[in-house]
């Protein structure tokens, strides 16, 4: 049994569902570009970015509680959001969609990466 | 003994199973469903023009009412139920929300709310621009909601944010339900008790902070940032349990200290939780730096620095980044430190002095509303405490954001802050005194007693979060007015009116000049146009005067002000050279204004 209510891999965004969340960022990056109506856009993007971000973060914070992981993908989410439009203003970068494709992009590329090998490829890296 | 407790479970589930309409569980399945249609429907096809002194309750059809009963009665028949039926429980609350904080989105043609018009046009600003103004208002000194909302929308496209404005209410609450429910569970293992403070906090939840604004999102992020505090930081779960049967004892969890990189991560996203609140919105992180000192000094927080920490964020970001804002009223800010009594009666004697009339019931019904919730959970506590439980770290949770009240008024809201804050605790608390009436073993006493205190707590609902819905609710006749004057008026312009409670600002908030000349109940209406002449006479650019159906019913609630002043005003603005009228419907007027002298200011 994982230690204290923990473990290595988010429980919603799994390895199984993982793939179907990248997608869905990337269909919504693909989107985002095309001279589509806002409506379909939004339709896609919208849930996306709220939920895929946080999603990914909670996947690396070891927690095995699906209820916690969807009770905070959507604070993490917008917190994330905030973080990225807040760097956007300071830097004098303001590019809206820009920063929603970077955002979706990073969480799909974290989203193709297995959490569970990163922390075995540190644990050998450490033993040597 | 343990087999004997096992027996003893058994006989009472099957006791239960015996009971006529405990069969009935059944068709609960098809109860949230019918209740969700059907009330639905019956908001969507409401009145809004019967919307009257009392605010939104008048308008609300019987049959929604119909609805709420007996969505109640089976959400307690579910309740009693062993095992609970998370799923079904999850659907009752769903649909109580939806009829309770849903309803003026369904019923209405327009989204609610001047202020959340006006965060539009914060928005829009930001979005336009990649600038904020925190010179022409303070709020853009916290532009994370803002400039978060504005990478939302721009990015995805979305320039009407009407849909928006009228969903977001619904959603803010319906994101804080998963949070509470874990709070909750963090506090006990009667797997009851957080079912049935969600089902107490969404007609509790008043306040009406709901909106499309920081405080809805700080709120979010205050719920998210305590769930991580509380489950892998705070005290032990059995710390609060009652007398509970196993069979209805929350799935186990272990709840050990996490292991030194999984801590690392959790810290980690409270920061970021932390940093977006801190960014958002100048009042939460207050709350969160004492909900933190509060749960440290009571021992029940492992993370001892915590505290500190947070209050060094909160404090450099104030001064660094919000410089504009303190810069020059250090008086206003901390011009209240101490002053618990003014504050106190900014926040709520005023408020109930000012209404007249059947209005007077709506502050007076939110004043009930807040000592019900505060007795429920004074009620609690005294139980916890009675069966020896340790009830100091959830009370102090309850208490603590009311420390607020000594340090300003927030303009006379910091009340309203402070309740919302303490409601997720309050909602364990209030239903650990409630499980114990679905215990009773009188059915009827079970049927009846949480039922009723359901319709109860409802209509008190409708009327103290919707009671300014007279002039809170936006006419569709106003909206159209006002893009009509931002398509024609030239920038620079003034507008002005006779009361602050407009929808405008939704655009274009740096292009022009905004002045409200609030009438007064027996002031002469000569002189008050004067007033309002040598304004709009002041500005080459030009002035209009806009005159919409929720100013006049702020007017005359509110300041009690007749609306035949407003009458005899516009007879006179009709009669007067100076004022050409540009738009006219039911809803809305709006005079254009042309100087005396023949020089024509506005194009």
């Amino acid at each position: 049994m994982p230690a204290s209510g923990i473990r290595a891999h988010g429980a919603v965004a799994s390895v199984r569902v993982a793939p179907l969340l990248a997608a869905s960022c990337l269909v919504s990056v693909a989107l985002l570009a095309a001279p589509v109506p806002a409506g379909v856009r939004a339709l896609v993007a919208l849930p996306t970015v709220l939920l895929v971000p946080g999603l990914c973060v909670m996947r690396r914070v070891p927690v095995r509680e699906p209820l916690v992981d969807l009770a905070l993908a959507v604070p993490v989410s917008a917190a994330l959001i905030v973080a990225v439009a807040q760097a956007a203003l300071y830097l004098g970068a303001w590019h809206p969609r820009a920063a929603l494709v970077v955002l979706l992009l990073a969480s799909a590329a974290s989203l193709t990466s297995d959490p569970r090998s990163w922390r075995r490829r540190r644990r050998r890296g450490g033993a040597r | 003994m343990v087999a004997m407790k096992e027996l003893a479970v058994t006989v009472e589930t099957r006791r239960r199973r015996r009971v006529p309409w405990a069969n009935a569980r059944l068709a609960s399945w098809a109860v949230p469903p019918s209740c969700a249609l059907v009330g639905g429907i019956a908001l969507a096809r409401g009145d809004p023009d019967a919307v009257g002194d009392l605010g939104l309750i008048s308008a609300i059809p019987l049959v929604v009412f119909a609805c709420l009963g007996l969505l109640s009665a089976s959400f307690v028949l579910v309740l009693r139920a062993t095992p609970l039926r998370r799923s079904l429980l999850a659907a009752h609350v769903l649909v109580l929300l939806l009829l309770l904080h849903g309803a003026p989105s369904l019923l209405e043609q327009e989204p609610r709310f001047a202020t959340a018009w006006l965060h539009a046009g914060f928005v829009d600003q930001i979005a336009q621009t990649g600038q904020t103004l925190p010179g022409l208002d303070a709020r853009f000194n916290w532009p994370g909601f803002f400039a978060g909302a504005a990478v939302l929308l721009r990015g995805i496209g979305i320039d009407d944010p009407a849909q928006v404005l009228r969903w977001a209410p619904l959603l803010f609450v319906l994101l804080a339900l998963a949070p509470v429910y874990l709070i909750a569970s963090s506090f006990t293992r009667d797997a009851r008790i957080p079912w049935l403070a969600l089902w107490l906090f969404v007609p509790a939840d008043w306040v009406g902070q709901d909106y499309f604004s920081p405080q809805a999102l700080g709120f979010t992020l205050f719920l998210a940032f305590m769930v991580v505090l509380l489950r892998w930081f705070g005290p032990a779960r059995q710390a609060l349990a009652v007398r509970t049967r196993p069979s209805l004892a929350a799935e186990s969890s272990s709840r050990a200290s996490p292991t030194a990189p999984a801590q690392a991560g959790l810290i980690a996203l409270l920061m970021l939780l932390y940093g977006a609140m801190v960014w958002s919105h100048q009042l939460t992180p207050y709350f969160a730096v004492a909900a933190t000192t509060a749960l440290v000094l009571l021992g029940a927080c492992r993370m001892r620095t915590l505290p500190l920490l947070l209050a060094v964020i909160a404090i450099a970001f104030v001064s660094y980044l919000a410089v504009p804002y303190w810069s020059g009223h250090l008086g206003d800010i901390f011009g209240g430190v101490g002053k618990l009594g003014s504050t106190v009666s900014s926040n709520v004697a005023d408020r109930v002095a000012v209404a007249s009339g059947t209005y007077q019931w709506v502050p007076r019904t939110r004043i009930l509303m807040t000592v019900a919730v505060w007795a429920l959970t004074l009620l609690g506590a005294g139980m916890l405490w009675w069966h020896g439980r340790r009830v100091l770290p959830l009370l102090s949770l309850v208490v603590v954001p009311y420390s607020v009240l000594a340090l300003q008024s927030y303009g006379g809201e910091v009340l309203l802050r402070a309740y919302i804050f303490a409601l997720p605790f309050a909602a364990v608390l209030m239903g650990t005194a409630l499980v114990r009436v679905v215990d009773v073993n009188v059915n009827v006493a079970a049927a009846v007693v949480l039922p009723l205190l359901t319709l109860v707590l409802c209509a008190g609902f409708y009327v103290a979060r919707f009671g300014n819905e007279a002039f809170e609710m936006v006419r569709p006749g106003e909206v159209a007015a006002l893009k009509q004057l931002y398509r024609s008026a030239p920038p620079g312009a003034t507008f002005a009116s006779l009361d602050s409670n407009v929808p405008w600002r939704f655009t274009g908030i740096e292009r022009y000049d905004y002045a409200t000349l609030p009438i007064g109940p027996r002031a002469p209406t000569g002189g008050y146009l004067e007033r309002v002449r040598r304004l709009l006479a002041g500005n080459p650019d030009g002035g209009y005067l806009v005159i919409t159906h929720g100013q006049i019913e702020s007017a005359r609630l509110v300041r009690g002000v007749p609306p035949r002043q407003v009458v005899e005003l516009e007879r006179r603005l009709d009669r007067d050279p100076g004022f050409t009228p540009v738009y006219r419907d039911r809803d809305a007027r709006v005079y254009r204004f042309v100087d005396p002298a023949g020089v024509v200011h506005a194009r």
